[in-house]
């Protein structure tokens, strides 16, 4: 037994051996009665105030959590991962045309160096028939000294022969040396085109498959986020309803807590009605009210902390969730460097190093071909001035072959001059009108690479390229942000998850309130037994004062119950349309 | 631009119930704690007073009076937020002049509801 209990068993023995005494402990023990329940009253308030205080953070802690996971989730689900993945699936059609126009350039400059190669050597062939020229022009100066006495005018014949074979041999010269000078330039883009693709056949379709692998998670994610949106959403409208239903709860703390005051007044007007030792008539029911109104209060006490503290709990195990959810929406669990977006930025920018080399070889090669449209040119002009010299030296052998006539049989030796002319001019004609034609097939070549290949899904590089450039940069600070946003969320989660816990360590004050409130309605109800040896009494202690009192609902409710002598009401759930009402 | 709320009650527990249901909802609020601190409170910023019954130095009924007669802010709409059950009571109220009356415990919703009301 403990001390008070055997302080309260001493008591009672007391008050049956000695009555007078007795009354001056039942004063006594209303005292302490009294006592006991201001004390409770101070320390309960104390209590729901830790508790009320904190309300309002937690909403706002909830809402930033529930603000900062909607930013995070337009980071993974909105417009900048949009932008981000459909330029990743650009990227792949681009990617497979861009591969597409290395090819067609390659063919472009294999083609170009093969004609540019068979020109250089009809050119090349150009000095050796210019060698034959010059023999010829020997020969030809020979005849016609030998034929000088006759009266033939044979003209300068070995001179223009060998001028003409001297002007071709320059420009074959001039040709060779430019198209030798091209090979090697194009030898050289070749050489990069066939790097770059081998590079890109090794490492694109291995990149690209990361490609629709980053798409199809990307697509499960968007699935995650929309989920998860929702599910915080109604989460932060779980916790506003919580919140809500704790400011209920905690106002039985101030309805009790008047409660409680009537009692503790009840009790001490009793004190002072008290006379030469006896309770005042009545003093039973005024004492069983008093119980009852304790009881009540305990009742709806306890009620009120229960309810909180599974508020609390409800409220806590939400915040949990909401945290979870963010690590599940930016996609990386506490402690890991990678994440989602990470990972497609860095195939991004491995994609656009390989967009911008191929965009490099390309210009190397529209270069290429730039000059070779001023070769072409230059070969144009040399078949042009070379054909022009076909022309002299055919009217020279023609000349020829007539003054030779014109003077006989001496001549003859002439007519044979004449004729290997004409021979090598024919052969001359018939490589520069092949060389014409590889430089027919060139310009072609040339306008066919040069008209261009369509642009990727209707758009041209550079907008691919600035768009690449911008998901990567969009990336990288919805990253970086999205780092530091989801280690904010973590730890605003942490610590409102502690400030619930916190106010949770509480809750043992419905307890306590309940043993205090039913110790001293053990006191009471002692107190009323021995105060009517007779038993129960109809008259009221004091007359019309003491109903005034109670004001409260609930009060009134009790008090007409014990009155009447049927067991106290519970008080009525609050919220009824009739407590509100409009003046 | 918010609407500012005065709410008036001895019990600290009481005005942070209130003050909760109100801001959570977006309101500003202002707290008192009993009416003469209330008067000294009371401004042109401030469109609605909610306040208790039973207070010390100056309770909610001298409150109204005092607003509906010495105050520059004789028309501002005022709320009696009581766990009081005498009819007596909310009648005295009325003729005082007071807007409305709302008996404790309180739904947030119930209390929002009605200061959308007196607020429109």
């Amino acid at each position: 037994m403990g001390l008070s209990a055997q302080l309260r068993a001493g008591r009672t023995y007391l008050v049956n051996l000695f009555p007078a005494r007795g009354a001056r402990l039942a004063v006594a023990e209303l005292g302490e009665v009294a006592a006991e329940l201001e004390t409770l009253n101070r320390t309960t308030e104390a209590d729901f105030l830790a508790v009320g205080g904190k309300l309002m953070a937690f909403l706002t802690s909830a809402r930033e959590l529930h603000s900062g996971i909607q930013t995070l989730s337009a980071l993974v689900g909105g417009e900048r991962s949009q932008d981000a993945c459909q330029a990743l699936v650009s990227v792949r059609g681009f990617v497979d045309h861009m591969r597409q126009r290395l090819d067609e350039t390659a063919r472009s400059l294999e083609q170009l160096r093969a004609a540019a190669g068979r020109i250089r050597g009809r050119f090349a062939t150009f000095g050796r028939i210019a060698m034959s020229f010059h023999i010829t022009a020997i020969l030809a100066r020979i005849e016609t000294s030998h034929l000088a006495r006759s009266s033939e005018d044979l003209g300068n014949l070995a001179a223009e022969v060998r001028s003409s074979s001297d002007a071709i041999q320059t420009r074959a010269a001039e040709v060779v040396e430019a198209a030798a000078a091209l090979d090697v330039r194009v030898a050289a883009t070749l050489r990069e085109v066939s790097r770059l693709d081998a590079i890109q056949r090794s490492e694109l379709p291995a990149l690209l498959g990361e490609v629709d692998a980053d798409l199809e998670q990307f697509r499960s994610r968007q699935q995650i986020v929309a989920q998860a949106s929702s599910s915080l959403t109604a989460h932060l409208e779980s916790v506003t309803g919580e919140l809500g239903a704790i400011t209920t709860s905690l106002q039985f703390h101030d309805i009790t807590r008047q409660q409680v005051e009537h009692v503790v007044e009840a009790l001490s007007e009793l004190s002072r009605r008290t006379n030469r030792g006896s309770l005042p008539p009545g003093a039973g029911q005024v004492l069983r009210v008093q119980s009852a109104q304790l009881k009540s209060a305990a009742a709806a006490f306890t009620r009120s902390t229960e309810k909180i503290d599974q508020d609390l709990e409800r409220i806590s195990a939400r915040v949990e969730a909401m945290a979870a959810e963010s690590a599940l929406i930016l996609g990386s669990g506490e402690g890991r460097q990678d994440s989602f977006l990470a990972g497609m930025q860095q195939r991004l920018a491995v994609i656009l190093k390989t967009v911008q080399e191929s965009r490099a070889c390309e210009q190397s090669a529209a270069h290429t071909l730039g000059e070779l449209d001023g070769l072409s040119r230059r070969l144009h002009s040399a078949i042009v001035d070379v054909q022009a010299i076909e022309v002299q030296l055919s009217r020279i052998s023609i000349n020829a072959a007539v003054s030779a006539s014109h003077v006989g049989a001496p001549g003859e030796p002439l007519n044979v001059v004449a004729g290997a002319v004409q021979a090598l001019q024919l052969e001359c004609a018939a490589h520069s009108r092949e060389a014409q034609t590889d430089l027919g097939c060139i310009q072609e070549t040339m306008a066919g690479s040069s008209g261009g290949s369509p642009a990727a899904a209707g758009r041209s590089d550079g907008a691919l390229f600035e768009e690449l450039n911008r998901a990567i940069l969009d990336l990288q600070a919805a990253n970086s942000s999205g780092g530091e946003m989801a280690g904010g969320i973590v730890a605003q989660s942490r610590k409102l998850c502690e400030n619930l816990q916190d106010a949770r360590r509480h809750s043992g004050i419905g307890r306590r309130f309940a043993e205090t409130a039913e110790r001293c309605r053990t006191l009471l109800d002692g107190l009323a037994v021995k105060s009517e040896p007779d038993g129960a009494t109809d008259s009221p202690a004091f007359e019309g004062g003491f109903e005034e009192r109670y004001t409260m609902h609930v009060e009134r409710d009790i008090h007409r119950a014990v009155a009447g002598g049927v067991e106290a009401l519970e008080a009525a759930a609050p919220g009824a349309e009739e407590d509100v009402e409009f003046f | 631009m918010p609407k500012t709320i005065l709410t008036v009650d001895d019990s600290i527990s009481m005005r942070q119930a209130v003050s909760f249901a109100l801001r959570a909802a977006g309101y500003e609020v202002i707290e008192a704690g009993d009416g003469t601190e209330a008067v000294a409170k009371l401004s042109h910023s401030i469109h609605l007073v909610i306040t208790d019954l039973n207070m010390p130095k100056m309770d909610g009924i001298e409150l109204i009076k005092y607003i509906r007669t010495g105050s520059t802010q004789k028309h501002i709409p005022i709320l009696m937020l009581t766990t009081e059950s005498q009819p007596a009571k909310k009648e005295a109220a009325k003729a005082a002049g007071a807007t409305g009356w709302i008996v404790k415990p309180f739904r947030p919703e119930q209390l929002l509801s009605a200061v959308s009301r007196v607020l429109a």
